[in-house]
């Protein structure tokens, strides 16, 4: 076993435990959960049998190993960026509901605007 | 049912960032042609609230800034709570003429159609620098094979909507992109609609308060990706 190893695979171990805990005790969102520990155990996997990932690659086409982690990662990135934007733009759109009933809380009437309860009968 | 004749209550929504230079003359230019103003300061620095008081306007302030799409939300949810039959959206820039207020909202009280859109083509558009002008004319054709309408004019804030048609608008496009949404809203939402020709009138403040030519390209960007959605 290389150094390498001896340093990765224990702590590959804690965050699948990790996962495992926090996917039983039925954490949200559960494909999240599931997900993650999933990505753990392929990367312990990998760590722990490195031929594994050629093989893989082989079997796709795709030839070396290290080109097949390449693409995973260029894709769990570029994924992981519109996760992230779709996650921003949820909760601009959460802020901005905030903000809205602030504003609709704390609006300044004048004195003189007419009552609310007779809207067929005022003027233009 | 209103019937046509019945005298029915418009409210004008004017959203409203760091514009206390244009405030004051906006409203005194409001005041005579609509009893109820609803100013929506949208998280402005330079005191547009206070610009906006003693005018006789309710005034609702964002405590941070969301956006032109986000300050028209609200002023319409603010408006239909208060019993409006006719809302009408007006920009704070100073750009758009008070008088065409009741030509927005005719239509809609004599049950015409549930929106007005203004256009500056079918009316007047004073000192229109050549730029815009190309830009809105490639904003109608994109427009018309985005959403299918056919258009004299896009990205005019001076609008007419019933009470109808506004209680199911709820403007998703915080920002910019809200405009073009709502055209495409419109069409999909198969409301009747009618252009109105408004005045628009260009000036040095509402040029360099105006978008960028940039901006439109964002904002086609951001309707495509809306549409793809």
């Amino acid at each position: 076993m290389s150094n390498f190893q001896l340093i990765a695979l224990p702590l590959i171990a804690m965050l699948i435990a990790w996962s495992l805990i926090r996917l039983l005790k039925g954490r949200r969102p559960r494909w999240l959960q599931a997900a993650s520990l999933a990505t753990w155990l392929v990367a312990g996997a990998a760590i722990f049998r490195p031929e594994l990932t050629s093989d893989v690659a082989r079997f796709l086409g795709i030839g070396r190993g290290a080109d097949l982690l390449s693409y995973v990662v260029a894709l769990a990135l570029v994924g992981s960026v519109f996760f992230l934007l779709n996650k921003i733009r949820r909760l601009e759109a959460e802020i901005t509901i905030l903000v809205r009933e602030i504003a609709l809380h704390t609006a300044e009437k004048p004195s003189d605007l007419p009552e609310a309860d007779s809207p067929e009968t005022a003027s233009l | 049912m209103i019937a046509p004749d019945t005298q029915m209550r418009v409210f004008v929504v004017v959203p409203a960032y760091n514009e206390a230079r244009a405030m004051p003359a906006v409203l005194s230019e409001l005041e005579p042609h609509c009893e109820n103003i609803v100013i929506v300061d949208d998280g402005s620095s330079d005191g547009t609230s206070r610009a906006a008081q003693g005018f006789g306007a309710t005034i609702l302030r964002h405590v941070i800034n969301r956006g032109q799409g986000a300050a028209l939300q609200t002023g319409i949810e603010y408006s239909l709570a208060q019993g409006a039959n006719v809302i009408i959206t007006f920009d704070a820039d100073g750009q758009h003429d008070a008088a065409d207020i009741r030509r927005l909202a005719e239509p809609i009280i004599r049950r015409e159609c549930d929106v007005t859109l203004g256009s500056r083509f079918l009316g007047r558009a004073e000192r229109l620098p050549l730029q815009r002008k190309l830009i809105l004319k490639a904003g109608i054709i994109f427009t018309y094979l985005l959403s299918g309408l056919r258009l004299s004019d896009v990205h005019n804030g001076l609008r007419g909507f019933s009470r109808r048609a506004a209680a199911d608008l709820k403007i998703p496009m915080d920002r910019m992109a809200h405009a073009s949404w709502i055209l495409d809203r419109v069409k999909a939402g198969g409301w009747a609609y009618r252009e109105v020709g408004v005045t628009v009138r260009y000036s040095q403040y509402s040029r360099d308060k105006g978008q960028s030519s940039w901006n439109s390209v964002r904002i086609a960007l951001q309707m495509i990706a809306e549409k793809l959605r």
